[in-house]
């Protein structure tokens, strides 16, 4: 009788953790959807691509690492996209410009320049 | 023997609990992924920029040389040297003396995703079109002929994806 009690609350342990595994995962994959992390992302690489695209050659964009946007670890232009790593989340599509002049990305200590030639 | 069999049995029905839950919790997942997805939508400004950038190509100074878009009347965007230019339409008609020329460069249907929603009456507004249409005097050089004229310019900016 006592073995028995044993097994069964072994089984329900096991299947207890492997629910809170399960669960565990989808809500922490949630919760990254509801931190805002991709719209800040978002947010930052539009915004950037805007002023890349209206701005005349010559002009250097300072963007602080230390941003209201969340932590900008790193700033990319690629195949015309610009790409804005936030809170050290991954960006994938990017958002392209189309200025006609060739813009470039400066790493400093606590900003970013982008420059536009 | 009737233990292993029970053992057996127990495993299965787990797999098949686990299946299920795993599938609710897909479902939380796909709503939280519905709810929390939010696109912000900067082609009306795009077509404000690029209107800039078209008007400065075409009317340098205010003055529209004809000459200048010999062989380029259906090449407007690459003759004003903008990149990535796949997602936009733009039309430039030049009036003067009662007479019109066109210049445009891209595919024209881009708006097919505003026509649904006009139809429909509603907003998928991650597929929302940028537009902006605008109208501007100048001074029209024809065979080095000065004349006074305007001329107005469609910027159509479709989705990036």
């Amino acid at each position: 009788m006592k073995n028995k009690f044993a097994s069964i609350l072994y089984q329900v342990i096991i299947h207890l953790i492997l629910i809170g595994l399960i669960f565990g995962l989808f809500i922490l994959a949630a919760s990254e959807r509801a931190n805002s992390r991709s719209v800040k992302q978002q947010i930052l690489e539009k915004q950037i691509a805007l002023m890349i695209d209206a701005a005349m050659p010559g002009t250097t964009l300072i963007v602080e690492k230390q941003n209201t946007y969340g932590n900008v670890n790193k700033l990319e232009i690629k195949d015309g996209k610009v790409f804005a790593f936030v809170n050290n989340g991954i960006s994938l599509s990017g958002y392209p410009y189309f200025s006609k002049y060739n813009v470039s990305v400066e790493n400093k200590k606590d900003k970013i320049l982008v420059k536009i030639r | 023997m009737k233990n292993k069999k029970a053992v057996a049995g127990e495993g299965i029905l787990m797999i098949y609990r686990l299946i299920i839950i795993s599938f609710i919790a897909l479902i939380i997942l796909g709503l939280a992924a519905v709810f929390y997805d939010y696109y912000i939508n900067v082609r009306d400004a795009e077509a404000i920029i690029l209107t800039k950038h078209i008007v400065n190509c075409v009317a340098p100074e205010g003055v529209v040389d004809l000459e200048r878009f010999e062989g380029y009347e259906n090449k407007l965007l690459d003759f004003c040297g903008i990149k990535n230019n796949d997602r936009f339409y733009v039309n430039v008609k030049i009036f003067m003396n009662n007479k019109v020329k066109e210049l445009e460069q891209g595919d024209a249907g881009i708006g097919w995703a505003e026509n649904i929603n006009e139809k429909s009456k509603t907003k998928f507004k991650k597929y929302e079109i940028g537009n902006y249409n605008s109208y501007y005097p100048a001074v029209i050089k024809n065979n080095s002929e000065l004349v006074n004229g305007n001329f107005s310019v469609n910027v159509l900016v479709g989705p990036e994806f």
